[in-house]
Parts: C-alpha cells; sequence; structure tokens
C-alpha cells in the first residue's frame, strides 16, 4: 500500500490496486470519530447507451443508471438498509450524470461488518419482476418531485434546449416514460457491464489503522469470484453544433420568473488536465467579472439586471461543454441583452494579476476547509480519480493560471450558440 | 467549557480536529413578530457591508485575502425566542504563510460593532428578502410546511415564525432597522463561541479587546408546549406534480424534560428513519412516494410527519400514516426494529463530535435549555429507553394537523 503525505494540507492517505482491479483509497483521520466510504463506479446518467470492443451498442431506457442504483439495495433476504441500520451505518447513494456513489457511514469502532456489507451488497445483484415493477411507482414520484422544483425544473430544461442528441438531454433519473419501460434484464446486463471491481474505486476516510482496513477489504475480495471485465465505453453521439431550441418558454405555478442564458461550445478534445485547466480559466474570468470582485457588480444589483439568485456554471466535460448564466427576472430579454454586452467586454478584457491572486488564495483556503468533513473528503476523492485531475493537483492547476492564457481561452470561446430558458408563472403566459 | 465574562456567555470549543477557526456571536431575544422581520433585514445588512468594508468588492477582497473565509449572519427561532447569529470561519493560521487570527477578530468587531446600515443597503436587503420570500412561496414543500405550521401554531410564538407578506416587509423602514441593531447590542442574551485549535488566553484577551459587548441580558424565555382545542384540516390547489402532506402532532413534551431523549427514539423508530414505520409501510411495502420523515420540532412541543404522492393515492397514504401512528401507541412494532432506531440516534448523536456547526449548535442549546449536558448523557438518555417508554410517549400524543396542497386533477401525469 503506498502512502502519501501532503504537508501542506496535513493530511495521509493510502492506495492500493487489488488483484481483481478495485482501487481502493484510505484517508487516516485519527482524530475524527466517525467513518465514511463510498463505494463508485464511473457510470452515470450520460452512459445509458454504451458500446462494446466490437462495436455493438446497446441502447438502455434513459435513467437506467439510476434505476440500478434503487434496486442495488434489494437482497436476498429483503432490504439492505435494514442490515446497516442495524450496525448503527447510515447508508445511501447517488446517481449523478457520470457516475454511481454507494456510500455509509458510522461512528462504531467495528468497521468490518458495515464495510463487508457495501463490498457485498453492490457486487451482487439480487432482483425479480416483481420488485422491478414496484420499484417504478418509487421512481416517478422521485422524477415528480424535482420536476415540481423550479430550481431544477430549469436546470434540466436548459439542457433539452441545448442538446439534441447528446444524453444531457435526459434527467438524470431518465422520464415516466423510460422507467416505465425498464426491464429487469435491462438492469441485470447493465449491472454485469459497469460494476466489475477493475471499474470500481472504494474511498474510506477514517480513525482507524489503515492496514487493518486494507486486511478487510482484501479478505472480502479473495473470496470472491468475478466473470471477466467487459470493455464498454459511452456510445459517441452525433451532437449537432446547433442548439435545439433558441428560445423556450415553461410554464410553472410559481410567483417568481427565472431565466437562464445557455452557451453551447465544441466539445474540448484534449487531455482531462488540459480541459479541466481550460475550464478553471473561464471560470477564474467569469467570477472576476460577475461577482463582487468586479466593482461593477453593485451597480448591476442597483439597476435591477441581477439578484441575489444570479449564478453562472461552466461544465466542460468529456465530450460537451457550456456555460449558462441563471438570474429570477420578468425581462428576460433584458437580461440576454446585459450578458450578451459583458461577454463581449470580457473578450478585451485581461484578469487583473491581484484580482487572480485573490482568487488563487480563496480557492486553496476553500480546499484545505473541505477536509473538516469525511464525508467530502471521500466525495473529492472519487471526482478526482473520475475525472483524472485529482484535488490536490487541481489547487496547484489553479494556482498555476496566468493572466494571458486565461484571455486566449476565453478568446477560443465561440458564444453563437445560445439558448434563452424562461421559467414563467400561468399568470402571466 | 463555559464561563461568563462581562455577561456575556463565552464558551471556548477547543479541537485540533478541524482547519478553521470559527467565531460565532449570538443574540437572542423574546420572538415578536415584527422585531423579527427586523433582525431577518439586519441579518442580511450585516453580513454584506461594514463602515470600514463599505463595499461588496471591499468585503470581498479582504476575506479572499484570509484565504476564502467566509462572514455569514442568520437568524432563526427557538421557540419563544428568536436567534440573530454572526459567524466568521478562517483559516487556522497554521496552515498559512501569515498570522491573521487578531485580524479575524477585527473583523468580526466591524461587522457587528460598525455595520453600514445605509439606505442603499436596506433597499438591497428589503428586495433580497423578497425575492426569498417568493423563493420559499414557490416551492411546494416549504410552501406546505408553512402552512402546516401557520394553524398548528395559531396565535402562539410559532406563528411569528412563519413566512411574511411582502407587505409587512415593506412596513419596515431603515430607522426601525438601526434602532433594532442598537437593541440587539444593548439588551440581547449575548453568547460568543469560538472553535478550533486555540490558545484560550490569546482567545479571551481577544474577546475582551474586539468584542466589548456593554450587557448581556437575561436568557428569555425559549421552549413552550402548543396545545391546541381542535383538529383543523385545510388544503390548497396548484398546478403541480405532486400533491404534498403535512400532518402536525401535540407531543405535549419541551426539550428540556427528562424524557425528551425518548421522544427522540420514538420519532426515529416512527419516520425518521429508513427502517421506520413510515418510510417501510408507506414506501418500501407500497411505493406510495419517494420521500416520507417526521421530525420533532423540539421547541415546541410538536411532530410533523411530511410526503409527497400522487393525488389519487392521498388518501391511502394518510390511512397507511395514521395506521402507523396507531401502531405506534399500541406499541406494535418489533424489539429488532426498536434496537435498531436506538442504535441510530446513538450514532447521529456520536458523529455531532465530527462537525463544527453540529458541536456550536449543541452547546448552545445546552445553554438555552439551562443545563451542562454532554454527548454521553444522550447517549445514556437514549440506551435506558424502553418500548413502554414509546408506547407512553405516543399515548401523550395528538394529532391537531393536516394540510394538503393539492396538484390539480388534470396535472396527475404520473404512473
Amino acid at each position: 500500500m503506498k502512502k502519501t503525505f501532503e504537508p501542506r494540507f496535513d493530511e495521509t492517505y493510502y492506495t492500493e490496486t487489488l488483484e481483481n482491479g478495485l482501487k481502493l483509497v484510505i484517508w487516516h483521520k485519527p482524530l475524527f470519530t466517525a467513518t465514511s466510504c463510498i463505494f463508485a463506479t464511473p457510470y452515470g446518467a450520460l452512459d445509458y447507451s454504451q458500446t462494446t470492443e466490437d462495436g455493438t451498442i446497446i441502447n438502455d431506457p434513459a435513467g437506467i443508471a439510476h434505476f440500478l442504483e434503487h434496486k442495488m439495495f434489494e437482497c436476498s433476504h429483503g432490504d439492505v438498509m435494514t442490515d446497516f441500520s442495524e450496525m448503527g451505518a447510515n447508508v445511501n447513494a447517488f446517481t449523478s450524470y457520470t457516475e454511481t456513489c454507494y456510500t455509509f457511514s458510522t461512528c462504531q469502532k467495528d468497521i468490518a461488518k458495515p464495510l463487508n456489507l457495501l463490498l457485498d451488497f453492490v457486487q451482487e445483484l439480487s432482483i425479480t419482476d416483481q420488485s422491478v415493477e414496484k420499484e417504478k411507482g418509487i421512481i416517478c414520484q422521485e422524477l415528480a418531485m424535482y420536476q415540481q422544483m423550479p430550481d431544477s425544473r430549469l436546470f434540466n430544461e436548459t439542457f433539452k434546449a441545448l442538446y439534441a442528441l447528446h444524453p444531457l438531454n435526459e434527467d438524470i433519473g431518465g422520464s415516466s416514460e423510460s422507467v416505465m419501460s425498464t426491464s429487469r434484464t435491462q438492469l441485470e446486463n447493465c449491472y454485469k457491464r459497469n460494476y466489475h471491481p477493475s471499474c470500481m474505486t472504494l474511498v474510506i476516510v477514517t480513525p482507524i489503522d489503515p492496514l487493518l482496513i486494507l486486511e478487510i477489504v482484501k479478505e472480502n475480495q479473495s473470496k470472491k469470484l468475478f466473470d471477466p471485465p467487459v470493455k464498454v465505453y459511452r456510445t459517441p453521439c452525433n451532437e449537432q453544433d446547433e442548439v435545439c431550441s433558441t428560445h423556450h418558454i415553461i410554464e410553472m405555478d410559481v410567483s417568481t420568473p427565472k431565466v437562464s442564458l445557455a452557451y453551447k461550445f465544441k466539445p474540448i478534445l484534449k487531455s482531462d488536465k488540459d480541459r479541466t485547466q481550460d475550464e478553471w480559466e473561464i471560470r477564474c474570468l467569469l467570477e472576476s467579472h460577475f461577482s463582487s470582485l468586479n466593482p461593477d457588480y453593485q451597480t448591476w444589483i442597483d439597476q435591477d439586471l441581477i439578484n441575489d439568485y444570479f449564478f453562472y456554471e461552466v461544465d466542460f466535460g468529456k465530450d460537451y461543454a457550456m456555460m449558462m448564466f441563471v438570474n429570477e427576472t420578468d425581462n428576460p430579454s433584458q437580461f440576454k441583452a446585459f450578458i450578451e454586452e459583458q461577454l463581449m467586454v470580457l473578450k478585451d478584457k485581461v484578469i487583473g494579476l491581484e484580482v487572480l491572486n485573490q482568487l488563487k488564495k480563496r480557492y486553496a483556503g476553500q480546499a484545505m476547509r473541505l477536509y473538516n468533513s469525511p464525508d467530502d473528503i471521500a466525495s473529492i476523492t472519487i471526482k478526482g480519480l473520475f475525472t483524472g485531475v485529482d484535488y490536490f493537483s487541481l489547487i496547484r492547476l489553479i494556482e498555476s493560471l496566468n493572466q494571458h492564457t486565461i484571455k486566449e481561452t476565453f478568446a477560443k470561446l465561440d458564444f453563437h450558440q445560445s439558448a434563452l430558458i424562461e421559467i414563467n408563472s400561468f399568470k402571466n403566459c | 467549557m463555559n464561563s461568563a465574562q462581562h455577561r456575556v456567555t463565552v464558551q471556548l470549543l477547543n479541537t485540533s480536529k478541524f482547519k478553521d477557526i470559527v467565531i460565532s456571536v449570538r443574540f437572542l431575544c423574546p420572538l415578536k413578530r415584527t422585531n423579527s422581520l427586523e433582525r431577518s433585514l439586519l441579518s442580511s445588512m450585516i453580513q454584506d457591508r461594514s463602515e470600514k468594508y463599505d463595499t461588496k468588492h471591499k468585503v470581498t477582497a479582504v476575506l479572499d485575502n484570509l484565504y476564502g473565509a467566509s462572514i455569514a449572519s442568520r437568524t432563526l427561532t427557538y421557540g419563544k425566542a428568536h436567534l440573530l447569529e454572526f459567524r466568521c470561519k478562517v483559516l487556522n493560521e497554521k496552515f498559512c504563510t501569515t498570522a491573521h487570527l487578531e485580524q479575524q477578530f477585527e473583523l468580526v468587531h466591524q461587522f457587528l460593532f460598525h455595520p453600514l446600515l445605509s439606505e442603499e443597503s436596506f433597499h438591497e436587503a428589503k428586495d433580497n428578502f423578497k425575492d426569498a420570500i417568493a423563493r420559499k412561496v414557490d416551492k411546494p414543500s416549504a410552501f406546505a410546511s408553512n402552512q402546516a405550521m401557520l394553524m398548528m401554531g395559531k396565535d402562539e410564538a410559532m406563528e411569528a415564525a412563519c413566512i411574511p407578506t411582502i407587505k409587512e416587509i415593506e412596513a419596515i423602514t431603515l430607522e426601525d432597522v438601526r434602532k433594532c441593531w442598537k437593541q440587539m447590542m444593548s439588551e440581547n442574551h449575548i453568547c460568543v463561541q469560538i472553535q478550533g485549535e486555540l490558545n484560550e488566553d490569546t482567545i479571551r484577551s481577544y474577546i475582551q479587546r474586539f468584542l466589548p459587548f456593554e450587557s448581556s441580558n437575561d436568557l428569555p424565555e425559549v421552549e413552550y408546549v402548543i396545545h391546541k382545542e381542535d383538529y383543523q384540516e385545510a388544503s390548497d390547489t396548484k398546478h403541480i406534480d405532486q400533491t404534498m402532506l403535512v400532518m402536525m402532532f401535540e407531543t405535549g413534551m419541551k426539550a428540556s424534560d427528562p424524557d425528551f431523549w425518548k421522544l427522540r427514539c420514538a420519532n426515529a423508530l416512527f419516520g425518521q428513519l429508513p427502517t421506520s414505520l413510515l418510510f417501510q409501510e408507506v414506501r418500501e411495502k407500497r411505493s406510495l412516494c419517494y420521500s416520507i420523515y417526521s421530525s420533532i420540532l423540539s421547541y415546541e412541543g410538536c411532530m410533523s410527519v411530511s410526503t409527497g404522492v400522487s393525488l389519487h393515492q392521498l388518501e391511502e397514504t394518510r390511512n397507511v400514516i395514521l395506521e402507523q401512528f396507531q401502531r405506534m401507541k399500541q406499541g406494535d412494532f418489533s424489539d429488532a426494529d426498536f434496537e435498531t432506531a436506538k442504535i441510530m440516534l446513538k450514532d447521529s448523536v456520536l458523529s455531532t463530535a465530527d462537525d463544527m456547526n453540529a458541536m456550536l449548535n449543541f452547546q448552545y442549546q445546552n445553554l438555552l435549555l439551562c443545563y451542562d449536558r454532554k454527548l454521553e448523557d444522550c447517549l445514556n438518555d437514549i440506551e435506558m429507553t424502553t418500548r413502554e417508554d414509546v408506547i407512553r410517549l405516543f399515548n401523550q400524543m395528538n394529532h391537531k394537523v393536516t394540510y394538503i396542497l393539492k396538484q390539480e386533477e388534470h396535472n396527475e401525469e404520473n404512473i
């Protein structure tokens, strides 16, 4: 097991790859009481269409990764949640666009039982046609819950307006139609393709001796036999350059209209590190301009161009790139004109050295602060491993950014493809 | 460790577990509707700017140069009392190249003792407050909870804590907020909490120097128990995708009651956990909902149950919830489920020690309830809870309010 000490953060972690390919990361936090654990696969909502090595395309219903996450909790004798609870451990799971994570946390000193249980339940799928059908009602209620939340609805509708073919145009949980069409066989096949230990990572943040943890994991894995891994990758889509809809209005029973102005860029075909650097360069430039770092920010608030809900988002994924600006306003066209005008200003702007250094200090402090929480440590470790840029490297990368490459990276963005999405009150429509 | 200093309560939570130093200053006074709204505006203005740092730009600069330090102010109610908390979190200087603990205290001093209560910041705070209200009203779960609390808390302090109207906000003047600040600094009960790796002598000298509060009033009355004569039910309809159901019950118990942790055990078994009766019967067995939970309103003597369901399954859901309530009263739950609830509750108590906010709140609640309990005391209370305790406590409860936010029938597109 390889030990790494980060003196600047005063943090120690251990890494090991087991014989079956399972990657293990252990953070030793002797002063903490709780152990926090994540077992994750880089299989998320964007992966519902996959291609095998021989070129066969497997199209599953949208939301299948999330559906599978729900069904993993079923075991031969019922529900694995009860088993965790009996051990005094909180178990949970979540599916994002790019990964599915199973977590537990506990303050119990006997970590072997919940850790073995986590490994066992995620490494065995046991479902029936009947239980799959029963889950559909629960998932549809979950979708309905998000559907009526104005914030999450705006996000989803923005992706739908930008993308015609890319799986970002589907909600993480899919739709009620895709959920209702999901079968047991599809779930089982999807499980076989994406839950092999060689594609999974286990992160444990614990006060317990890391060698003891390694022993528990090794012993657990040594008892199990796995079929050879199936190599699959997300089916590439020939996403069009154009947005699907330049202007879309959604009616909801709300009193506050919301608007999102989103830009679609061509995917940034670079290494993970270089793409991440591009994303952070843009992020720093936007933060320097669209926040209180800019003295004009107060004027924009005073002139009602933005309110305290205003925010922006930049996301440069492996096969997509987008940026969005979100605000509450009953004058969306004014907001659009305002953002467009400011983006023109940014084209000629070089971020000030003082501001850039200020941001570097801020991000370094925020990064360190994440190590206050075992859950956060586990999450950022998984994110770092799956995006190809670990957190310490990310901080070093941010600290290495310079004014001129930021300007160059921004200059390369083509802002011609945009979509304006409004959430409006019925009463105003 | 607690000690009194200039009648201001000081709590030092010395630990090297975390990378931050937190200063939390808590101002508590009796909850009154208009005053609480003025304090909400004050809270927003206090964290936004100060006389020295008179623009957002300057505030951001000073915080960034302290390695992304944060300042935040919030208001909340504790039963009959209203709290305004100002918090400043800065990275421990041992992780930085410069010493800045003194600067952290100076910063807190600036924002609390020299806030910028100007026309501009007042209007901005008002606009933000009105937007926040609208956002809450637009969120079906928050709106439904608020309506249920309005019914349950009619003519009680709880009513004063519900979502205000725009008209109420409009009526507040800058002069009201300025008076409110003066009152807060001189007439509230004040508690200063410092958490992190501390040199206690240095901290005490900084408190004296930078937080020279003239006086601190006695603790106001905090907890009470809501008692409603009659059962009440109401509903509204909105064009939403799910029907929200909120039920409220009287528990008849204060947070300082020796049986309080027994009540927490009973609630864990009834609806707090994934192994609870509500989660298992409503979600797992019948697939009626995605989310269902019960929670104790500790300082008001209430328990609430909230869920979101399809309109056509509303009556079935309601019946199943009430059946589980009856089962609790009759002791119709397994020993295994009861023991599991206790284990999980103990685990959540233990995890408090790993969370900076939770530890600060735990210590503050000790102060509010006038006792000095350790986490171990809570664990012991949980351990001592029996089945009979749970049955007895549920038999003291009464279902008093049901509020339903219905989806329009033609909007029921699920399943």
